[in-house]
């Protein structure tokens, strides 16, 4: 928690606007988080890999939506 | 409706919804990006939350103490009856039918030769001599061996990770574990152990119970039989020594 309010307000801060900037380092910070804490519980981690993989749906489809704009327009 | 018990799952409900009213204000009324992206970070851990609440155990610490402690007792109590003081030999699972048992020896004796398919009984012939008789109990590395899904690798780094994550990510009763092995002994440092060492006749003779967790993985690691040594409990480090047995 402690993290991504410390990642907005600095971003905040900088006068980022993209929120699909903010997006992407949420989900580096909470794949990194994941994976240190490797030792973890098996149940924790599949619900953990859950949570990842759904917001990496968002990743891609963020992705997807930037190369659509570059390409059409 | 059942009302929701677990406070995981109620916080991340509320972590959810605070996230998810907040993003939508801050995204259509405020117009604000931060605001909108600190909605986002909330429903992130309100997913997160709703997710770590089924891993929570079904039982409480407390019950779990009690039944750890009643087991001891039973054992110690057959123990201390029968007035055996040599220390336990961990046998590994292809000698009996399960591993992570241990063999009290009725006569101690400082070279044993361990017979290759032993009975699983409570009074077992352990070794090819007409004396090489002892009692055979459970530990608690024996549940702890079912809770791992295979059977730890021979190297070093193998046994290493294979204690690392049972007392650390299954059981959280240490924070990591060390393992060096040479010259026929092994020797587990185990640091921050939350489970505390007794003093006792029983833990003297069989090992406390992160002890026998320990020994059991090394034995089923290798294969071979071994018995411990030494126990070295400090203020945030125990220090296991194991003798490997041929």
């Amino acid at each position: 928690m402690l993290l991504f309010t410390l990642t907005t307000v600095l971003m905040a801060a900088y006068g980022q606007t993209r929120l699909d900037l903010y997006f992407t380092i949420y989900l580096i910070e909470t794949r990194a988080l994941t994976e240190i804490y490797v030792y973890l519980n098996p149940k924790a981690r599949r619900g953990l890999n859950l949570v990842t993989g759904v917001l990496f749906i968002g990743f891609v489809y963020i992705v997807v939506f930037e190369i659509y704009k570059i390409l059409y327009g | 409706m059942r009302p929701i018990k677990n406070s995981y799952t109620l916080l991340g409900a509320g972590l959810l919804l605070l996230g998810t009213a907040l993003s939508l204000v801050s995204s259509f009324i405020l117009e604000s990006t931060p605001l909108t992206a600190l909605g986002i970070s909330t429903f992130i851990l309100g997913t997160i939350c709703v997710s770590l609440a089924r891993t929570r155990p079904n039982i409480s610490p407390e019950a779990s103490i009690i039944l750890l402690e009643t087991g001891i007792e039973n054992t110690a109590a057959i123990v201390e009856e029968l007035g055996l003081n040599s220390s336990a030999i961990y046998i590994p699972s292809s000698a009996t039918k399960e591993g992570g048992n241990a063999v009290i020896p009725i006569n101690p004796k400082i070279n044993v030769q361990i017979r290759d398919k032993i009975p699983k009984r409570l009074i077992t012939k352990y070794g090819n001599a007409d004396d090489d008789i002892g009692v055979m109990v459970s530990t608690t590395g024996t549940a702890c061996l079912r809770i791992l899904r295979t059977k730890p690798g021979s190297t070093t780094s193998e046994i290493e990770a294979a204690i690392t994550s049972l007392v650390s990510g299954t059981l959280d009763i240490a924070d990591n574990a060390r393992i060096n092995i040479a010259d026929g002994r092994a020797v587990v440092e185990i640091m921050n152990p939350r489970l505390k060492y007794r003093d006792t006749k029983f833990y003297q003779c069989v090992g406390s119970p992160l002890a026998s967790i320990v020994a059991t993985l090394v034995c089923e690691a290798l294969d071979k039989p071994l018995i411990i040594e030494t126990e070295k409990w400090g203020k945030s480090k125990a220090v296991i020594k194991l003798r490997i047995m041929d």
